[in-house]
């Protein structure tokens, strides 16, 4: 019988695998946050090449710059800067039929912050006619741009939730990215019971948009969050690599492995419990005591000792005053002046 | 240890690149602007350059320093400066602005009418195998002085570098202008600055030395890339830096800390 953290590790992989495959249609909608310091990009680009190799058509609704991609055929780009949502929907529908009714289909929204700026108010029933057994949805927002102020009180009031709010509720799996270097770093803090560090826009160093150590290159830290039908939840925290880091039941190779189960995670618990065994200082010299230098030590009377004996030297508080043999610099012309 | 050039490099990577420069008060970015616009000059190619903080006898005074003559480069059809500032707030007179000359529409639709003919003009006067390069100097006085919002103004502005080759923008990030959202105006400016960072591909960032003022430091320069989406594997072997840098009068020193310099 396997142990249950083995079970948990197995089925949590398998679970994102699938995930990022969009077999059987597991998450409708996806929601990735993404910062300054971790862009999703690396991610929708795996998303991207893992629907190209299942044939699925792939839309990108680009609301900033477009992707480059000079060789890509099967991704269709729409540029929906400044577009309503009515042209909207005809724009992706359009697209869509001509890819071919019925054909599975992956629609990419990036980055949802104009939308819901524009649109707070409808962008969830927006997202949701776009849904449909065929189509899988993934939304990617910036969670450290602001929310600009609507246009007026009447278009969104200032009481209701927050479009990110609203996604929220609205995901069935949302993706939280970190910066591998980060993450390690404020692992280490942690376990010194220190502050963890801030990065980028949260030092508060004047001038700094993005730290350093930010969207590290060979890898990402993605915690997810998946919402089964039940309603109860998987979290989970994953390292996304470059290279095939685990094997899955059924042969599949995988470029991710829980986090937990990274080298250089393991690394720095491996350093932590190597600093409870307590280590001198390191130095040439010899610093240590052989046996008999302690015994010698240990002989060894100190003078207060037998001040401390009631019937010593001392005898009980008296002040013992050893004159100095000559006393010879008496100035006697002292108290004249 | 990183020179100047290779640092100008990272602005010249691919087709359709967006690149951030931001400043801080005391770090100011228009040595950066200069060095880059001479060399994308050197190379032959094409600059269009628009800016919302200084005249164009600024820039040229500047240049001239590095040894380049913008106006010789203005008659040869490589250099277009748009002076987005002195006419912001002139009454519109009708006329449309032609080449070089202020822009003199206090709407954005206006100035986006103005930029996007001269985009046309520069594009269909190109000469074979050269490039349209956009510099942007300081858009982010829109926000502050015309009241547009970020997103208006940002979708602007990628309108504009989805029409050339790659595009630089030159904004301010002090941290009352990219942390603080208590009014409409600090919001909406650090909603531009970090959607233009997530837009861009490389993020350069000037700030001043965090120590405090020095005689021959004239401040820190960060050079960050995000990650595209993209077909292509990135190359690795390039990692973020951060060096510092010391503007003489017409030179500028890019060093690392520690180094030693004559």
């Amino acid at each position: 019988m396997p142990f249950p953290a083995d079970h948990r590790r197995t089925h949590n992989l398998l679970l994102l695998s699938r995930l990022l495959s969009l077999r059987d249609n597991a998450s409708p909608f996806t929601l990735l946050l993404d910062s300054l310091s971790q862009s999703a990009a690396p991610l929708v680009t795996e998303y991207i090449s893992r629907a190209a190799a299942a044939k699925l058509t792939t839309l990108y609704v680009s609301f900033g710059t477009a992707p480059y991609m000079p060789s890509n055929n099967n991704m269709t780009i729409i540029g929906a800067r400044g577009l309503g949502l009515q042209q909207l929907s005809q724009k992706i529908s359009a697209a869509l039929s001509s890819a071919g009714a019925g054909k599975k289909a992956l629609i990419i929204l990036s980055p949802l912050n104009p939308l819901c700026t524009t649109h707070p108010a409808e962008v969830p029933q927006f997202l949701s006619s776009l849904l449909s057994p065929t189509t899988s949805l993934l939304g990617v927002f910036h969670t450290d741009v602001p929310a600009a102020a609507a246009a007026s009180e009447k278009a969104y009031p200032d009481t209701a939730p927050a479009p990110l709010t609203l996604l929220n509720y609205f995901a069935t799996t949302v993706i939280t990215l970190h910066s591998f270097a980060h993450v390690l770093q404020e692992k280490e803090a942690r376990d010194r019971s220190a502050a963890p560090p801030a990065f980028g826009l949260d030092e508060g160093v004047d001038g700094v948009l993005v730290g350093l150590g930010a969207n590290s290159p060979g890898g990402l830290v993605l915690e997810l969050e998946y919402r089964r039908k039940s309603g109860r939840g998987v979290r989970e925290w994953y390292f996304l690599g470059e290279a095939v880091m685990s094997k899955l039941p059924g042969g599949a190779e995988e470029k991710m492995v829980l986090l937990e189960e990274h080298p250089a995670w393991r690394v720095e618990e491996k350093v932590v419990d190597g600093a409870e065994e307590e280590k001198g200082p390191e130095s040439t010299f010899e610093l240590g005591l052989t046996e008999r230098q302690k015994r010698a030590r240990e002989e060894v009377v100190l003078p207060y000792f037998d001040a401390q004996r009631e019937s010593g030297i001392g005898g009980g508080g008296m002040i013992l005053f050893t004159p100095d043999r000559e006393i010879d610099d008496f100035d006697d012309e002292e108290d004249e002046i | 240890m990183t020179t100047l050039d290779e640092i100008l490099q990272q602005h010249f990577l691919r087709p359709g690149q967006l690149s951030l420069v931001t400043s801080v008060l005391g770090a100011c970015a228009s040595w950066y602007e200069h060095a880059l616009i001479s060399k994308i000059l050197s190379t032959g190619d094409v600059v269009i350059h628009i800016s919302f903080m200084h005249q164009a006898t600024f820039h040229n005074d500047c240049m001239r320093k590095l040894g380049i003559d913008l106006a010789q480069y203005s008659q040869k059809e490589k250099y277009f400066f748009v002076d987005g500032f002195t006419g912001l707030f002139f009454q519109p007179t009708g006329q449309r602005c032609s080449r070089g000359c202020p822009v003199v529409r206090p709407s954005l639709q206006g100035l986006s009418d103005d930029v996007n003919a001269l985009i046309e003009e520069v594009l269909s006067a190109l000469e074979e195998g050269s490039k349209a390069y956009l510099v942007i100097e300081s858009p982010d006085l829109l926000l502050a002085a015309g009241g547009y919002s970020s997103l208006v103004l940002l979708n602007e502005l990628l309108d504009w570098h989805d029409r050339v080759y790659s595009t630089t923008v030159m904004i301010h990030a002090d941290s009352a202008l990219v942390s603080q959202t208590r009014s409409r105006f600090e919001t909406e400016s650090a909603s531009f600055a970090t959607s233009l960072a997530h837009e861009a591909s490389i993020l350069t960032s000037l700030r001043m030395l965090d120590t405090g003022l020095a005689r021959d430091i004239s401040g820190v320069l960060r050079i960050t890339k995000r990650p595209e989406i993209s077909a292509v594997v990135s190359e690795h072997g390039w990692n973020d830096k951060e060096v510092l840098y010391f503007v003489n009068d017409g030179s500028v020193d890019v060093f690392s800390r520690g180094e030693m310099r004559a």
